[in-house]
């Protein structure tokens, strides 16, 4: 599986000192709750820096993500941008966990899938309340365009593991990290493991 | 298999353009584009907020009594005020015109916990990291900090005012303390 290669010790420069793991974290058409979420480990962070090392990661402000052992995508894929950026991840990251319910099912944000994107840019900037007189849908080529539909990260890459819940606890996340990065395949039990 | 994502077309050749994208430690996916030419002379910039999601769509439709709790991932940072917000507006839908004393309370004290962990998430996680980084900067804050909590502690005991109590007589001490600090800028002995 694939976390078995995190702690490769065969290769000559993991013999001395165990390496520190890097670690990349990401936020697409999420919220930003499950970041929140993640730095609800509180001081068990400190313990985490130890054995682990971030790249990009709205934490760090490193802009693109590099070679990393573990990458955590937070949302689902709303535009082109978030395509770009979670094929970025999947090409330097060795495992790819889809962190919260939006990476997972597309959660809140594809309640919008029901609806055609042309009609909801409609509403919200030409005929919904309380717009100024004169707006208009943006359409500066800077934006990245919209999606039709909002996807679930494993609709465009593979995805190892996958961690639900709006957002997963503190402890969920804590106690998936922990095991994974000793090199076990994570498995959270009642109490830890949630939908909602 | 990857793709090159459309950027705005420079306006003329001289010019340069740096993106900051995205910004980090913020909710709401930003990035800012400025332009600059051949004297680093700024001439542009932009923040773009680059996501788009449809709330005040796709909320339409659905049982009101779910709105508040789907607003709330609007922004996983300030998902009360956002609770809140639609709890008002749902006053307004269902006519109630007055909220009773107790749940006018506990929508204080929801907002009070919003307060208290937000401004505990901006110091320790957010603006920790750029404190962090720069040592002289941490330094200097930590002085101030140790400072600052130590004149909090003598206020305690003090005889103030009644009208400058509390906050008042802090924010009134911390102006006097930064106009000390400003003594620092003088010392070019140190330069």
């Amino acid at each position: 599986m694939a976390h078995e290669y995190l702690n490769d010790t065969t290769s000559p420069s993991a013999a001395a000192t165990p390496r520190k793991l890097k670690v990349a974290t990401v936020s697409l058409a999420g919220c930003f709750g499950c970041h929140m979420s993640f730095l609800d480990i509180d001081e068990r962070l400190l313990p985490l820096l130890e054995l682990v090392e971030f790249d990009r990661s709205p934490l760090t402000d490193i802009k693109h993500c590099g070679p990393c052992d573990i990458g955590l995508i937070e949302g689902g894929v709303c535009n082109a941008e978030n395509v770009h950026v979670l094929r970025e991840f999947r090409a330097n990251c060795k495992v790819l966990i889809a962190l919260g319910a939006c990476a997972v099912n597309g959660g809140l944000p594809a309640q919008r899938n029901h609806l055609a994107l042309a009609d909801i840019l409609q509403m919200v900037y030409r005929t919904g309340h309380g717009l100024a007189e004169g707006s208009s849908i943006p359409d500066d080529p800077e934006l990245p365009l919209p999606l039709n539909q909002v996807h679930p990260v494993h609709e465009v890459v593979k995805i190892d593991y996958f961690l639900p819940g709006c957002p997963p606890s503190g402890d969920a996340i804590w106690a998936f990290l922990t095991q994974l990065i000793e090199g076990k395949a994570p498995s959270l039990g009642h109490g830890l493991l949630h939908y909602d | 298999m990857n793709f090159e994502l459309e950027t705005a077309s420079l306006p003329s050749e001289n010019l340069r353009r740096v993106a900051i994208d995205p910004v980090s430690r913020v909710e709401g996916h930003g990035k800012v584009t400025i332009l600059l030419d051949e004297d680093n002379k700024v001439h542009q910039v932009r923040l773009h907020i680059v996501e788009f999601r449809g709330f005040e769509r796709f909320i339409q439709g659905r049982p009101y009594w779910e709105v508040p709790v789907m607003v709330q991932r609007l922004c996983g940072i300030c998902p009360v005020s956002h609770h809140l917000a639609a709890s008002k507006a749902l006053d307004l839908i269902v006519g109630a015109s007055k909220v009773t004393p107790t749940a006018d309370k506990m929508r204080r004290l929801m907002h009070y916990g919003q307060i208290l962990q937000s401004h505990a998430l901006h110091f320790f996680h957010l603006s920790s990291p750029d404190l962090l980084f720069g040592f002289g900067s941490s330094l200097g804050f930590t002085l101030a900090l140790v400072l600052f909590a130590g004149i909090r502690e003598r206020l305690d005991g003090a005889d103030v005012p009644l009208a400058f109590k509390g906050t008042a007589i802090a924010m009134i001490t911390a102006g006097f303390m930064s106009l000390a600090f400003m003594g620092f800028a003088g010392l070019d002995r140190f330069q």
